[in-house]
């Protein structure tokens, strides 16, 4: 019995061994026998072994479904909005967009010439009243993949979706300054406008209850007391012989003196400056002077505020008298009192349509280079009717639009299949433009990054991404026999990314005194900045290796505006003292450089207003609203994870022996530094930019976005800078390039002056492909940036 | 006893009501918010005129988390009493179909690897026991050992290493090889099984060891007993007293065991799924955490707990029918 209780389980074991053998011989073997002789229709006896060889395999991260061009917002779904739909204007190697795609433009790049095509043209004229018109016509025998043609009408279908008020989709076309925009857009008002607009007899609460009313004029009255009775104050000190003139109406006088009202000549009545009703000046009241203050103001109360404050500020009262009820004040409401088309947006034949914007803008034309979506699957042609101001859909409500959001449907080279465990299916797409792909089959695999390599070796993958590092990039040389990033398994392309680190010191938080733009404050910052950039060249090599170069001025490389070594002026950010003299020597050892960079520190924040103890060589004491500590954020997952760690580290070390403390922040939730940042509270922080095609610089550092402003925030660095400003905008309103970069040179030396930008790495990213499984020579050529292997994708062929 | 299950029916209302207000409460201080971080992202695109907080301030009334914890979860329990669970904002699809689409995996998997661990573990753990101090025995307890000590994540990399990098067996990860699309239905089939062997093994691999461990323990409990020396000493054969005996007397803490372990079935394998890339329930609610999808992770804690509390339920029932004493308290 032993034995045969052994047989049985012996038995059992080898039966799940064979099950387990079977399942895992199972997918290698029976392809192209079990195809053949199976009775499977058509599709799979296609499936010969030529087939399977024709099917591109592309390694991916994560994708989030949402794959309509108009809601993707990773880089991943956008991919597989880009591959399955078509761009009204495409862009070149360097970036720049091709207007004339319809005949094609010709352009070298690393002495080769290329041809662009694309499926429109556009034409730029700018008027004499500053105008500009974007002339777009289409090619009359493009086709989206399911073989209706497309026309103007879906080009305009896409822009009526991107512009409507409910849109959330990641493309802010709806932000340039094309003409009707807003009138379109608007008809969203806030609550507190309607309810001032309405009047305090108003008796109409179709868009906010009697009660909500009767709250806000409470508490704007109360406000405005106070707001008054400071103007009423100030007045009577600096004018207590007035007073007699105007009836002993302290009121009356706070009019008079604060410009709102004129007393007529028999010193009687007093005239309001913002509706001109005329008052009894015994008996004139704060309220009168309210009502006066906000017609003269066109009920803005944050302007009036804080033009006419007299200490307070009436917004900041207001809102102190309502509350928490404050922010439901500030609230949208839809008035539904809006234009019905937008009136920049026309249709000026079949194929042709011309966008009009209000001024130029040199970020416009990449905007105008959006997804053209089928009108008749995203929207609806019925409901398309260009003269009575219908575009596919009914405005403010894209359920039609966002149903399709996973399944997406476009003239582009691959049409999508399926999105189904982890692997979403393309077929080559017959009636794409550039002729149909030879590549029949693409599949973009989802995988976590660890696996993107060994998938490309094991023949999982032909093409992925995978994030690289050192020991990434040693393992590729590894595989190839050659030893080499390029080799008989792999070929590695490596372009830098868009985008670069930087660290970054907020002026209004770093500053001597309360200027933030004098000379000490910005001898202050630069003490700092000197620091961190001796210990960049280290650092960063440790860190990235060859996968990162060090940048000298805050810009990507990628972008055509980046100073070259070679350009007049160019130099190693922050090598020069306070005196201007140059800190370093070309045969200084890495040692003495930093010695000398400590040295010209203590220059730096000599000249900022610090006590230096020559006796004990250390900082004693801090000019007033300076520290003699500092913190720095850095979000290296806690564990000093982060390219510019190090500079961190050496830093906070050697100004230690001055006796300046740099306290280092390293946090693993990377929202507590942005929150910092955003509330304006953070001194330094450690971060990278991500960029755009167009250098402009009017969201990072135009001043009306300083943090400081509470407006968009995106200014972190809190710089306010006239001549800055006005150099960005004419750099932005100007369409002649080499102006545009000497501009955007001047910018960047501004910015590096004002210390708030310390330009740390340009990155690089990398894509691998099989060398074995593709015909290398089908890859399109120098792939740059904005140019990657998904361009010409159509060529690629398998081996 | 309909008293007694009333009872016990309440506790678990009660229960699940503070376990489901406690997850909801934990997602909403997570610090990976997806709210947030899709506020972010769009305040740094290009163009974008809104600041972090305006949209931040906008995107929470548009997902409902504007109204505070505990409004929120009575306002997401009431909808959920009425089997809406919402949208998942990770996978753009409602809660209950993401759910549809992926459990069935996870049970596939979980079934799978449960059938083989009960074909190896239990008769290992027979022979183990009745060979007890032997090299059969020890060598089962050494290879069990190992096993129960190598963490999920451990096993999986060495067995991709081994059979999809260096053998070339075996895909590295995924549900279906590149050439998926041109198979016939059977090929598919077949696809997929191949890419379930390795998930499989790694759930085997880790978790034979404890149930060994259980049955030899019990077998050798079982095997001291008085009535099997009465077997014996009544001259029956050693089959008879092995499998008729002990091995049935063995079986009663088994079943109690395995059965316990059925609803987890349903509840997957998240560090495995995550690993091989099996889209199952695990590998779903794994990147709906860590993405902050809060109604898919409700979706899935709740469920969870209901999978617990009924397991204990039944479990409870089955005790107060088989033991009167219980009844009586």
């Amino acid at each position: 019995m032993k034995k045969s209780f052994m047989k049985r389980l012996a038995l059992g074991l080898s039966a799940v061994m064979v099950a387990g053998c079977l399942t895992a011989c199972g997918g290698k073997t029976e392809t192209p026998a079990e195809t053949g002789a199976s009775t499977a229709p058509t599709e799979s006896s296609a499936a010969a072994s030529g087939e399977k060889n024709n099917i591109l395999s592309v390694g991916y991260s994560h994708f989030s479904s949402k794959f309509s061009p108009f809601f993707a917002s990773t880089a991943y779904d956008q991919d597989v909005a880009e591959v399955t739909g078509i761009l009204l204007l495409t862009t070149d190697r360097e970036g720049n967009v091709v207007q004339k795609g319809i005949e094609g433009v010709t352009t070298p790049y690393n002495g080769t010439d290329y041809t662009y095509t694309g499926i429109a043209n556009c034409d730029v004229t700018i008027n004499d009243d500053g105008s500009v018109y974007y002339d777009v016509t289409m090619r009359d025998d493009i086709k989206f993949s399911d073989g209706e043609p497309m026309t103007i009408d879906d080009a305009i279908f896409s822009l009526y979706v991107y512009c409507d008020p409910t849109y959330d989709g990641s493309t802010t076309i709806y932000g340039l300054p094309i003409v009707g925009m807003n009138e379109y857009r608007s008809g969203m008002e806030a609550k507190s406008s309607l309810i001032l607009a309405a009047g305090r007899d108003n008796t109409d609460f179709t868009n906010f209850t009697e009660d909500e009313a009767k709250t806000y004029w409470t508490a704007l009255d109360a406000a405005a007391d106070v707001f008054i009775q400071e103007i009423i104050d100030y007045c009577k000190d600096a004018d207590a012989e007035g007073l007699a003139g105007v009836a002993n109406n302290e009121v009356a006088l706070g009019m008079k003196d604060w410009n709102f009202g004129k007393v007529s000549d028999d010193g009687k009545t007093i005239k309001g400056a913002g509706t001109g009703t005329e008052y009894d000046v015994a008996t004139v009241s704060k309220t009168d002077y309210l009502t006066e203050m906000l017609a003269a103001y066109n009920n803005d109360i944050v302007t009036l505020g804080s033009t006419e404050t007299a200490g307070s500020d009436l917004a900041a009262l207001l809102d102190e008298k309502l509350g928490d009820a404050a922010g439901s004040f500030k609230a949208g409401v839809n008035t539904g009192d809006s234009a019905a088309n937008i009136s920049g947006i026309e249709k000026t034949g079949d194929y042709s349509m011309r966008i009009t914007t209000s001024k130029f803008d040199a970020v416009t034309i990449y905007s105008l280079g959006f997804f053209v979506a089928p009108l008749h699957y995203y929207g609806d042609k019925a409901q398309f009717d260009y003269e009575n101001n219908k575009f596919g859909f009914p405005k403010g409500d894209l359920s039609m639009v966002r149903d399709k959001t996973t399944k997406p449907l476009g003239a582009g080279a691959f049409v999508f299949e399926s999105f189904e465990n982890g692997v979403i299916t393309f077929s080559a797409n017959p009636n794409y433009f550039k002729g149909e792909p030879k590549v029949k089959t693409m599949l973009f695999r989802e995988t976590a990054d660890t696996d993107k390599l060994a998938g490309v070796v094991s023949g999982a993958f032909d093409i992925t991404d995978p994030s690289m590092s050192t020991a990434v990039l040693a393992d590729i040389k590894g595989y190839n026999s050659n030893g080499e990033l390029n080799g008989d398994v792999i070929t590695t392309s490596l372009v830098d990314n868009l985008g670069y680190g930087y660290i970054g010191i907020c002026a209004n938080t770093v500053k001597v005194g309360e200027q933030k733009d004098s000379d000490a404050s910005k001898n202050l910052r630069k003490a700092f900045a000197t620091m961190f950039s001796v210990y960049r060249d280290t650092v960063i090599n440790s860190y990235y290796g060859e996968m990162a170069t060090v940048i000298q001025y805050p810009i990507s490389n990628t972008s055509w505006a980046a100073p070259k070594p070679a350009d007049e002026g160019y130099q190693v950010a922050y090598s020069t003292d306070v005196d201007g003299n140059a800190i370093y020597t070309a045969d200084m050892a890495e040692e003495d450089k930093y010695a000398a960079a400590l040295n010209a520190a203590v220059g730096f924040f000599k000249a900022a207003g610090y006590t230096f103890d020559d006796a004990t060589g250390k900082f004693t004491a801090a000019p007033e609203g300076a520290n003699l500590s500092y913190t720095c954020y850095i979000p290296a997952d806690g564990s000093g994870n982060h390219p510019s760690f190090g500079i961190l580290t050496a830093v906070k070390d050697a100004l230690a022996t001055v006796g300046i403390t740099l306290d280092i922040i390293d946090t693993a939730d990377g929202n507590d530094m942005w929150n910092a940042m955003d509330a304006g509270t953070a001194e330094m922080w450690c971060a990278a930019w991500g960029a755009t095609p167009d250098p402009d610089m009017y969201q990072v550092y135009y001043g009306a976005n300083a943090v400081s402003l509470g407006g968009s925030k995106s200014n972190k660095y809190d710089v306010t800078d006239d001549t800055l400003d006005s150099l960005i905008m004419s750099a932005r309103e100007s369409a002649d390039q080499s102006y545009r970069k000497s501009t955007y040179k001047e910018c960047l030396n501004i910015i590096l002056d004002w210390a708030c930008e310390i330009p740390t790495y340009q990155r690089q990213n990398a894509f691998i492909l099989s060398t074995s499984r593709i015909n290398m020579n089908t890859i399109t050529p120098d792939i740059t940036t904005f140019w990657d292997w998904e361009n010409d994708m159509e060529l690629i062929e398998m081996n | 006893m309909l008293k007694f299950i009333l009872k016990r029916l309440g506790i678990s209302v009660i229960i699940f009501f503070f376990a489901t207000f406690a997850v909801y409460a934990i997602e909403c201080s997570l610090p990976t918010s997806y709210v947030e971080k899709t506020a972010r992202e769009l305040a740094t695109k290009p163009g974008n005129t809104k600041s972090a907080d305006e949209w931040m301030a906008e995107l929470n009334a548009k997902y409902g988390m504007d109204k505070g914890v505990v409004v929120g979860y009575f306002v997401w329990l009431g909808n959920a009493v009425k089997g809406d669970f919402g949208d998942s904002w990770n996978w753009t699809v409602s809660v209950t179909q993401k759910f549809n689409d992926v459990i069935w995996y996870s049970f596939i998997l979980g079934f799978i690897a449960f059938i083989l661990e009960i074909i190896i573990a239990i008769p290992l753990g027979v022979v183990a026991a009745r060979k007890q101090y032997s090299v059969t025995d020890y060598t089962v307890t050494v290879i069990s050992l190992i096993g129960i000590s190598m963490p999920t994540f451990f096993v999986a990399t060495i067995l991709k290493l081994i059979f999809a990098v260096n053998l070339g067996w075996f895909e590295l990860n995924g549900m279906q090889g590149r050439n998926f699309a041109n198979l016939s239905d059977f090929g598919k089939f077949m696809d997929k099984a191949n890419h379930m062997v390795l998930p499989v093994l790694t759930l085997v691999i880790v978790s034979v060891g404890s149930l060994m461990r259980y049955t030899r323990t019990n077998m050798l409990e079982v095997l001291n007993a008085d009535y099997i020396r009465t077997a014996r000493a009544k001259g029956l054969p050693e089959s008879k007293v092995i499998g008729r005996h002990a091995f049935r007397n063995t079986l009663i803490p088994l079943v109690t065991i395995l059965g316990s372990s059925l609803p987890g079935l349903f509840s997957g394998a998240l560090i495995t799924e995550t690993l091989f890339a099996i889209r199952g329930i695990g590998y779903t609610s794994y990147y709906s955490m860590i993405s902050g999808d809060i109604p898919f992770t409700m979706f899935y804690l709740a469920f969870s707990a209901i999978l617990t509390l009924l397991g204990n339920l039944i479990a409870d029932i089955l005790y107060a029918v088989v033991d009167p004493r219980v009844r009586v308290n």
